[in-house]
């Protein structure tokens, strides 16, 4: 009887441990205000309604290819009204697209998990139609790896929304940088 | 079939697979690793690398650098003496400390490097057998099938007459006494979970390209920093091993 129960208990702790977000099974999703082509042969995930801090940042749909600490594509949107993680900042929607590229860059730089954090760009863009930021950034995670990521970001219809590319520096980060832009280039709003 | 021998069968399933999750190492292989393992002679041990914490009574951890080294060497001479085997391959024990200072920061960052593809590969290339593969979004089959990861061709910096390295490492979080006593408590008071987990990976990498050959894991619960349990894991490891060197 004892061992029934550790098995059970192996069985529901293994259960316990599933991941908190779903393959969308496509190599496209949408998300509820933009659409994307989110590159051919890559996972995409929504995260679960249950995952607090997914819906806190508003993220919508992320991509990888090899595993999420290898290269990841992040589709969020949120309110401008909402503060920002770390450094509790808000927007207003009259903010030029580089006013918002300060405040996220500050936000990012106070993530206790972003190292040596260096904007080697911060330059205006589109994303989906609208007047947008480039962030180009490069830091070491905590273990001390070297990333890079790209941020594309724009406000309209009152919301925030960012596009980002992340991933190692070294072997990862520029093969995958052509597909990112190409998704980059396909977002449009659809409401 | 009598419905008391269903809760029966379930358990005996549950169990078998269970005990095959804990017994056995599971491996890949790079499409390419057929056509190379002949011209692979050259094989430089890096000294292993592990991370090993102790989980204080309310789970609380804390790095336990001492039995990192001792897991480390127990591995690293358990590796020797398996190789030693294969006397047709020229194994060399890789020493870092001998490499310039801009050699060493690409080895640093190789290890870190190989600390995030060998968790990617663990979670995406290998599938669960506790779940039904509709049921595990986190196994991307054609990572399984088309086994492609790599390091980089970085790491050719540090290797001029080597043919592969091999790299060991992984994680060991074990409970101190004063949780295993709390535990004993928090089991009857639903209060506590086991933490208790360990995973122990290696790859052979091609010293030219970076591109992993060939990838093995277990999560046999071993205490490396007793000699017997690194031996066991060598050999585990070490009977995985393709045939290598045979163009010699």
């Amino acid at each position: 009887m004892r061992i029934v129960f550790l098995m059970l208990a192996l069985f529901l702790n293994a259960c316990g441990g599933l991941p908190a977000f779903f393959d969308t099974g496509g190599s496209s999703s949408n998300s509820h205000q933009v659409y994307a082509d989110w590159p051919e042969g890559w996972r995409t995930f929504q995260p679960a309604i249950t995952d607090r801090e997914a819906a806190k940042e508003g993220l919508r749909s992320f991509a990888t290819h090899d595993g999420v600490g290898l290269q990841i594509i992040r589709l969020s949107q949120r309110s401008i009204t909402d503060a920002f993680k770390y450094t509790k900042k808000t927007l207003s929607p009259d903010m030029l697209p580089l006013q918002v590229a300060r405040i996220i860059a500050d936000d990012i730089r106070a993530n206790p998990d972003v190292v040596d954090l260096i904007i080697s760009e911060m330059s205006p863009a589109t994303l989906a139609g609208s007047e947008a930021f480039r962030l180009n950034l490069n830091y070491r995670s905590k273990a001390g790896l070297r990333r890079q990521s790209i941020v594309y970001g724009c406000i309209d219809k009152g919301l925030l929304t960012l596009l980002s590319f992340d991933a190692p520096r070294r072997h990862y980060f520029s093969p995958d940088l052509p597909t990112f832009e190409r998704m980059k280039d396909s977002v449009i709003w659809i409401s | 079939m009598s419905y008391r021998t269903i809760p029966l069968c379930f358990t005996f399933s549950i169990l078998l697979l269970a005990l095959t999750a804990v017994v056995r190492a599971e491996m890949q292989a790079h499409p390419n690793l057929p056509e190379q393992a002949d011209r692979l002679t050259h094989i430089a041990v890096v000294p292993p690398h592990f991370h090993v914490y102790e989980i204080g009574p309310y789970g609380a951890m804390e790095q336990v650098r001492y039995r990192e080294i001792a897991a480390s060497m127990n591995v690293q001479k358990a590796l020797t003496a398996e190789f030693a085997k294969r006397e047709h391959l020229t194994v060399i024990q890789f020493d870092p400390h001998r490499l310039s200072t801009s050699q060493r920061e690409t080895y640093d960052e190789t290890l870190l490097l190989y600390d995030l593809v060998s968790a990617s590969i663990v979670r995406h290339a290998f599938p669960s057998p506790h779940f039904p593969l509709s049921a595990q979004p986190l196994f991307f089959p054609e990572k399984a099938r088309e086994f492609t990861y790599s390091l980089g061709h970085e790491i050719r910096d540090f290797s001029s007459d080597i043919d592969a390295f091999l790299i060991v490492g992984g994680f060991d979080q074990y409970s101190s006494a004063d949780r295993v006593a709390l535990r004993v408590v928090g089991t009857f008071l639903g209060k506590q979970r086991n933490l208790d987990m360990n995973q122990y990976t290696v790859a052979l990498v091609d010293a030219k390209t970076g591109d992993i050959l060939w990838f093995s894991h277990t999560s046999e619960p071993l205490d490396l920093g007793e000699y017997r349990d690194a031996a066991t894991l060598a050999q585990k490891f070490m009977l995985d091993l393709p045939n290598l060197g045979n163009a010699r």
